[in-house]
């Protein structure tokens, strides 16, 4: 089966600093991964890992600076209007701040029908309001809201009008870039459940970027991790809760707080020290070396690539094998001074 | 005796349509070295029920019910009082450690000020405790660390500029409002263990907001749960996690997206928490509440007790599986 989407080597670098100050911020350095049709691709980082500059790339919101984006074998990228005419109706987005994504003069209406006007200017009016109808429904909102403002509208309601307005189109693609971390509790699981139900009843193919492993293994088929600008590791979601290749995956894994208390308690160290390192200056060799508890001297002096790792699983990391057989045991680190920026 | 107890606290806004209540009849008590966390969702009233016992709401609020810290009455304290209490006795944390530093000022002085305030130290003498503090909180390098400007640390570095500052003068009570929150998750669990170790050093009793019950699940003693600006549920943190008796809890503990558990659908409470001027009458929670019956659209059930240390709002009687 040819993959919905193929991203290869895509890197994205920022330029920052006036003159005699010019730096690069390393947001995206040389990901790859493919995406088959009707899948969720859930992929997950701390800030600055550049998840979110990932999917900007991908659709064409930020240029790449360098790699190959293919969906449905035809390239997103570059200045070809054939590429952008694909990438602006095939991909949506949803954002992670639903009322800062609505137009606050644009009803709810004229916000889900924008979509549809731009790209399909000859519909009646009639069948207008009946496509806007139909995508409200389906993401749980009345008709009735029809003329309400996102002002009037709760968290949860607005991000609902954010989805069914990414979804009119029917895109072949579907980038989620943190929907529900913006919204309580009680709200997220309602989203989470609506990206799940129209997963399986459209067979949509999704990216869903979260800094929230819990979200991800709920919503995901596959997981990639990302640390820095890099892939360290993708995995199936069974492969990479089970049995976490990369020490990243690994102290993320750690590190999320469980509602359970007897384990929470137990679970109250920190699985790594030191912050993250800035993306203007990311660390040499692998760029998790410096928090690591296994690095030794090849981390500080070759960057791992990202290699198979059985089936379906793919790590960045020298020494996954003795990391998972438990011969390489973890190194009481240094506290990591952290430089100013 | 209690460090803290709280009776009847409410808190209104003075609103062009009226007053607006943001918290509602909150009752506790907070023994010493005790950890309490408030747990809710926005709009909840868990951060305004704090800012009210330390005296930092807007001049707009208005503040009823009473709140005695070692005995005496937060509540209407003058100003010269409250400021001698907060840093001296009471200790707080913030979500967001940028916007509560001053950036013009180097961070040794920013600590050294507190205690030359607080306790009359001479520079030299606060400074170099203000160095040990940082070192108590595990900033490596301190004492270079300590002539930087705030915006020379990372975010969870900055959180730990905050809590030595909160801790300089040793207070009995450290009020922490979401001081994970903005941090990612492996520089929260830091910040989490961080805490776990300095109460256990210190002593000092904590009183943790937060909206995720699992952070909460691990630091605190015990847990009270707001919803609407009242509390719905309060029981020490095992009970409510094993047995939570309040419709509420039950349905945020099955709405979290787990780590551990296999379930791949989420339960889900349907609706949205009301808004302070959009409040259902009976029991807030009642629109959204699988439970509901007769009195609980009219009536709002009062705090009952229900177990050793366990209290919730509700009319239901109880649940007839014991687990949740």
């Amino acid at each position: 089966m040819t993959p919905l989407l193929e991203v290869e080597q895509l890197t994205v670098h920022f330029r920052v600093g006036g003159l005699g100050r010019r730096r690069t911020v390393h947001a995206v350095d040389e990901v790859g991964f493919s995406l088959a049709p009707g899948e969720t691709l859930g992929i997950v980082g701390e800030s600055g890992c550049g998840k979110s500059t990932l999917a900007r790339a991908i659709c064409g919101l930020v240029p790449a600076t360098s790699g190959q984006v293919r969906l449905q074998g035809e390239p997103l990228l570059g200045p070809a209007r054939a590429a952008r005419r694909r990438r602006e109706r095939a991909v949506q987005l949803v954002f992670q701040d639903p009322l800062a994504a609505l137009d606050p003069r644009l009803t709810v209406g004229q916000a889900v029908a924008e979509p549809l006007r731009t790209h399909e200017p000859g519909l009646s009016r009639l069948e207008l309001r009946r496509r806007v109808d139909h995508i409200l429904t389906l993401v749980g909102l009345s008709p009735a809201l029809h003329n309400a403002y996102p002002h009037a509208l709760s968290g949860g309601q607005c991000q609902r009008i954010g989805i069914a307005r990414a979804l009119i189109l029917q895109p072949a693609l579907l980038i989620c870039d943190e929907p529900v971390s913006a919204l309580d509790v009680s709200i997220q699981a309602q989203i989470v459940n609506l990206l799940q139900d129209l997963q399986d009843e459209f067979g949509l193919s999704m990216l869903f970027i979260a800094h929230d492993l819990s979200v991800v293994r709920h919503i995901s088929r596959r997981v990639m991790v990302m640390y820095l600008g890099r892939a360290v590791e993708i995995a199936s979601r069974q492969q990479l809760f089970a049995t976490p290749a990369h020490p990243y995956t690994q102290a993320l894994l750690a590190a999320v707080p469980v509602p359970d208390p007897a384990r929470q308690r137990e679970r109250l160290f920190a699985p790594v020290v030191g912050d993250l390192p800035s993306p203007l200056a990311p660390p040499p060799g692998c760029r998790f070396h410096t928090r690591c508890p296994y690095a030794a001297a090849r981390c500080r002096e070759q960057a791992p690539l990202l290699r198979p790792f059985g089936e379906g699983h793919a790590v960045a990391c020298h020494f996954a094998e003795q990391i998972a057989a438990g011969e390489r045991p973890a190194q009481p680190v240094e506290p990591a001074r952290t430089a100013p920026v | 005796m209690s460090l803290l107890e709280v009776d009847r606290l409410q808190v209104g806004f003075a609103a062009e349509a009226g007053e607006v209540l943001a918290v509602r009849e909150l009752s506790y008590a907070l023994a010493p070295g005790e950890t309490l966390g408030i747990v809710g969702e926005s709009g909840s009233g868990k951060s305004q029920s704090v800012l009210a016992l330390m005296g930092l709401l807007p001049d707009n609020a208005r503040v009823a019910g009473s709140a005695l810290f070692q005995g005496e009455q937060l509540l209407g304290a003058p100003e010269g009082r409250l400021q001698n209490l907060r840093g001296n006795h009471i200790g707080m944390v913030f979500q967001d450690p940028m916007t509560a530093l001053n950036p013009y000022l180097r961070v040794e002085r920013q600590l050294a000020e507190v205690l030359m305030q607080h306790r009359g130290a001479g520079w030299r003498q606060a400074r170099h405790q203000a160095i040990e503090m940082l070192e108590a909180v595990r900033i490596p390098d301190a004492a270079r660390r300590a002539r930087q400007y705030p915006h020379e640390f990372s975010g969870g570095m900055r959180q730990r500029v905050m809590i030595a500052m909160a801790l300089l003068c040793q207070p009995q009570l450290l009020i922490c409002d979401e001081p994970t929150t903005a941090l990612d998750v492996t520089v929260q669990a830091q910040i989490l263990a961080l805490l776990k170790s300095l109460q256990h050093d210190f002593g000092t009793a904590i009183i943790f907001i937060s909206h995720d019950l699992g952070v909460v699940a691990g630091l605190c003693d015990r847990v009270l749960v707001m919803y609407a600006g009242e509390l719905a549920e309060q029981a020490e943190t095992d009970a409510l996690f094993a047995a939570p008796q309040h419709p509420y809890t039950r349905g945020l503990l099955h709405a979290l997206p787990r780590l551990d558990a296999a379930g791949e659908r989420l339960a889900t409470i349907p609706g949205a928490p009301p808004s302070p001027q959009a409040r259902p009458p009976g029991c807030p929670f009642h629109p959204r509440c699988a439970y509901r019956f007769a009195p609980c659209d009219t009536q709002n059930p009062p705090p009952s007790t229900v177990g050793p240390n366990h209290i919730k709002r509700c009319h239901l009687r109880g649940f007839d599986d014991a687990a949740a």
